[in-house]
């Protein structure tokens, strides 16, 4: 019965360790959570420790770069809400009689300023109320509010954002910001294709965007090295993605008005690249590439055609305009993207024989026909039927041997599928060619003057 | 006791949801999705890039986080749902080999503030490229990715090697110079000429001029030296644009070629050179956790080039539809098109840097089988050894040549 006794006894021992060990492990796993929640707060409180370090002295250090100070404004309107309360509690515990021009429901912009050694503090806070009115918030009483509230505003886990227009009477500086940056695309999107799904006879050109990343398009003429719509008779089908172009060059025509001789069509293909601020094109084409009598020329005694060329540009992007609520005369706010670029380019002459096979009697004299490219395009925003209202291009195409061009282009959206638009181009000086049929002894080195002439292209596009 | 038990059970309770809530807040973010619920792309409008550092930058200085600032040469993918309006997913940047940091959920919000996500939210607004990355079975795929850069552009802020040399202005585009065209079947000075361009990371553009390069970097078993291309004034464009390539190029050459140093070898009566020429190609990868657990590409597309055939007559490049051995061609240009295959294999990258192997095998339509070996000695210097089989024996290509390189890769040690 002792035995028994004792064997309980010791039985009861080792269940009572059992239950204290279990029961202190469980309180040291119950207690993780609170450990780590308080190592999170222990860990930024180690930052500061007195209020001067969080709110920063103004009058210390008048010459501020503007780069160091953050500003935003407070969305969260509770956090807005509880923050304002708790600085008109401590306003009305210093000064019982103190004229509170700062309501509540005040919206809250925050200023802060990075340090010199790292680390942040409050530079200023701004209350501006229903009626537009701003009211600085009292370093004062800033100062004795509780450091857990200042920290809260800083830390900047609520809903906020930046500030638009920076008149809170902030040091306000070359400060940019998101909404200086927005729009600019726009412009790339309206002329290199479309941030529509179909597009269809701008220039005229007709893009399908079949899904977001590529797109289809057809586009006549050889907009890029001078020659548009019908200035070419030429018709580019191609693959479009946001940063390339690979087409197919065919011979076609697109009519028009005009007066001149335009450049003739072969078989070829083409590859060009746009990118925010590089840019350039490569293009070739071969009348070899087609039997005899495939391709109908504009005029077969003379043919002119263009069988390589490549072109490099550097572009930029800027916000020009007015607002359109905004009174007196001016372009509309948009975006004006400028080309600079420059690009070789040949051209071949020669004719058609009897039997129908092209000869060719000259051709540029060196490959590297430079010639130099300025262009300008602008679009107005987007407005909030999802179109631009006007879109104008002006390109400059200039040769070092004199031969140039001077194209434009004019759009007005109408409605939101319909828009009318207008190109042309014009030539200023022709290319003198060899002709060895019109050689004689006299005139051993004969020449025939290719005049390009002028064109001009109104059209209808609409958009889906 | 009754109390007791009961106040010691709600206590409980409370702690275990208390550790449910916790753990959830804890949980690490969602990294392999579903490319049918998201879309993802990189950031690419530099602004936009710059404001999006800013403002992680600001979160750092304004709240005790872990979070790391984004470094110059990190990507910036921005990841939306396709059922949710107006907010982003998730935000995540740094570099494939080294991994990526995730935010997710309300942080998002307080990082960006509201006009910045939304503006980062409409895609179409600005510039980016579409991202498959983050919906990847692998978080990171290292080996791929430094297979996919390698070829055409460099992670590296200088590449230095024989065949292809680009210095970098910051991540966006560099200068570029290639020897001959390794994709088109003719490494180094077997493609009879060179390239200076221009080469961002997804397209690249410049001139072709005649090769000056006369460094014997090889043997060609043939020994018939005068059987090779010659070189010509042109130009040349690529593209490497979600996983599709594409290249074309084209030569002329119309005036005096004295300044060709090839023609000392081929004779002016005999000139061939290459005066047009496309590749489009498919980029598949796999990695793989065989050979030496690296990563796999295969490169199917298809090829064209035509070959141009000309003398030298009183000074002027003439048209010339002859061989050397008198027999007439049809045309004075030789057109040809084909199958391209290209497989590439680089082993595991030691460090996440560099592979300590790369073996590739290719075959250009009818021009020529390649197989090339690189060994990097260290992450700055490779030495590749190339070997070019031509399948068609013409008056422009025979044989087989033996073809060494030299790859250096610097980095800027200021940062």
């Amino acid at each position: 019965m002792n035995n028994f006794q004792s064997i309980v006894n010791s039985t009861n021992t080792i269940f009572k360790s059992i239950t204290l060990i279990t029961r202190i492990v469980l309180v040291i796993i119950l207690l993780i959570p609170v450990g780590l929640l308080s190592q999170d707060y222990l860990s930024y409180t180690e930052l500061y420790t007195t209020m001067n370090e969080w709110i920063y002295d103004k009058e210390a250090d008048i010459f501020l770069e503007p780069g160091r100070l953050v500003h935003w404004v407070v969305i969260d309107r509770e956090q807005s809400r509880y923050f304002l309360k708790k600085y008109l509690d401590v306003l009305t515990e210093m000064d019982p009689m103190a004229y509170l021009q700062i309501q509540e429901t005040d919206e809250l912009r925050i200023s802060a300023i990075k340090k010199e050694n790292g680390g942040i503090a409050l530079y200023a806070v701004n209350a501006i109320s229903r009626a537009g009115a701003l009211n600085e918030l009292s370093k004062t009483v800033l100062m004795n509010m509780n450091v857990n509230e200042i920290k809260r505003i800083l830390e900047r886990k609520y809903e906020w954002d930046y500030i638009e227009n920076l008149d809170t009477g902030f040091i306000t500086g070359d400060i940019i910001n998101v909404f200086q940056e927005r729009n600019y695309k726009q412009c790339r999107d309206a002329f290199w294709w479309t941030h529509r799904r179909v597009d269809f006879g701008f220039f005229p050109r007709i893009i399908l965007r079949v899904t977001p990343r590529y797109a289809i398009n057809l586009e006549f003429g050889r907009e890029e090295i001078g020659y548009p719509v019908n200035a070419s008779r030429t018709l580019n089908l191609g693959l479009t993605t946001e940063i390339f172009n690979l087409y197919l060059t065919v011979p076609s025509a697109y009519p028009g008005l005009g007066e001149g001789h335009p450049l003739d069509g072969a078989y070829g293909g083409g590859l060009k690249f746009d990118s925010p601020h590089l840019g350039g094109s490569l293009s070739f084409q071969d009348l070899d590439f087609v039997s005899k009598g495939d391709i109908t020329f504009y005029d077969p005694e003379h043919i002119i055609y263009n069988d390589y060329s490549g072109q490099l540009y550097w572009s930029f992007t800027n916000r020009i305009g007015k607002p359109a609520d905004e009174p007196g005369f001016g372009l509309l706010q948009g975006s004006l993207r400028i080309f600079i670029g420059t690009g070789l380019f040949s051209l071949v002459y020669g004719y058609q024989d009897d039997e129908g096979e092209y000869i060719t009697l000259d051709r540029t004299k060196k490959m590297l026909a430079l010639q130099g490219l300025l262009r300008a395009e602008y679009t107005t925003d987007l407005d909030e039927r999802h179109i631009n209202k006007w879109r104008f291009m002006s390109q400059l195409n200039m040769g070092l041997t004199g031969l140039g061009s001077i194209q434009f282009s004019a759009t007005r959206s109408i409605i939101q599928w319909l828009s009318v638009s207008a190109s042309g181009v014009y030539f200023w000086s022709g290319v003198d060619f060899l002709d060895s049929r019109l050689a004689t002894v006299a005139e051993p080195e004969a020449t025939y003057l290719w005049k390009p002439g002028w064109y001009f292209t109104p059209s209808i596009s609409i958009y889906f | 006791m009754n109390t007791k038990k009961n106040i010691f059970i709600s206590f409980l309770v409370l702690q275990i949801f208390c550790q449910i809530i916790s753990a959830q807040s804890n949980s690490n973010p969602k990294l392999n999705l579903d490319s049918r619920r998201y879309e993802a792309w990189t950031i690419e409008h530099e602004p936009y890039r710059l404001l999006v550092e800013n403002a992680l930058d600001e979160y750092i200085a304004l709240t005790a986080t872990n979070i790391e600032p984004v470094m110059s040469g990190d990507i910036i993918i921005a990841i939306r749902s396709k059922t949710a309006r107006n907010e982003l997913f998730q935000l995540r940047y740094g570099q494939t080999a080294q991994g990526f940091t995730t935010i997710e959920g309300e942080e998002i919000k307080w990082i960006l503030g509201r006009t910045l996500m939304l503006t980062i939210f409409e895609k179409d607004k600005y510039y980016h490229l579409d991202s498959a990355i983050p919906f990847r079975l692998k978080a990171a795929q290292p080996e791929l990715d430094y297979l996919t850069t390698e070829v055409f552009w460099t992670r590296t802020d200088m590449l230095l090697s024989l065949d292809r040399s680009i210095y970098k202005f910051g991540n966006s585009g560099g200068i570029l110079y290639e020897w001959g065209n390794e994709l088109a079947g003719r490494p180094y000075g077997e493609a009879g000429y060179m390239r200076l361009g221009i080469s961002t990371p997804v397209f690249k553009i410049g001139l072709q001029t005649p090769s000056i390069i006369t460094i014997p970097n090889g043997y060609n078993l043939s020994e018939a030296d005068s059987l090779r291309l010659n070189g010509g004034w042109g130009g040349f464009g690529a593209f490497s644009y979600n996983n599709l390539y594409g290249e074309l190029s084209f030569m002329n050459n119309t005036g005096n070629m004295a300044q060709d140093p090839t023609l000392n070898l081929t004779g002016d009566q005999f000139i061939n050179y290459v005066d047009l020429y496309g590749l489009l190609y498919l980029n598949l990868g796999v990695t793989t956790k065989h050979f030496l657990g690296g990563a796999f590409q295969m490169k199917p597309g298809f090829t064209f080039q035509r070959v141009a055939h000309r003398k030298l007559e009183l000074g002027q490049v003439t048209s010339r539809r002859i061989d050397r051995a008198g027999i007439p061609y049809l045309y004075d240009g030789t057109f040809s098109f084909g199958i391209f295959l290209r497989a590439d294999y680089a082993s595991k990258l030691v460090n996440g840097r560099f592979p300590r192997l790369q073996v590739m095998a290719q075959v250009t339509g009818n021009t020529s089988f390649i197989s090339k070996i690189t060994i990097n000695l260290t992450q700055s210097i490779g030495i590749p050894v190339t070997i070019v089989q031509y399948i068609n024996q013409t008056d422009w290509q025979s044989g087989t040549a033996i073809l060494g390189g030299l790859c250096i890769k610097l980095e800027n040690p200021l940062r």
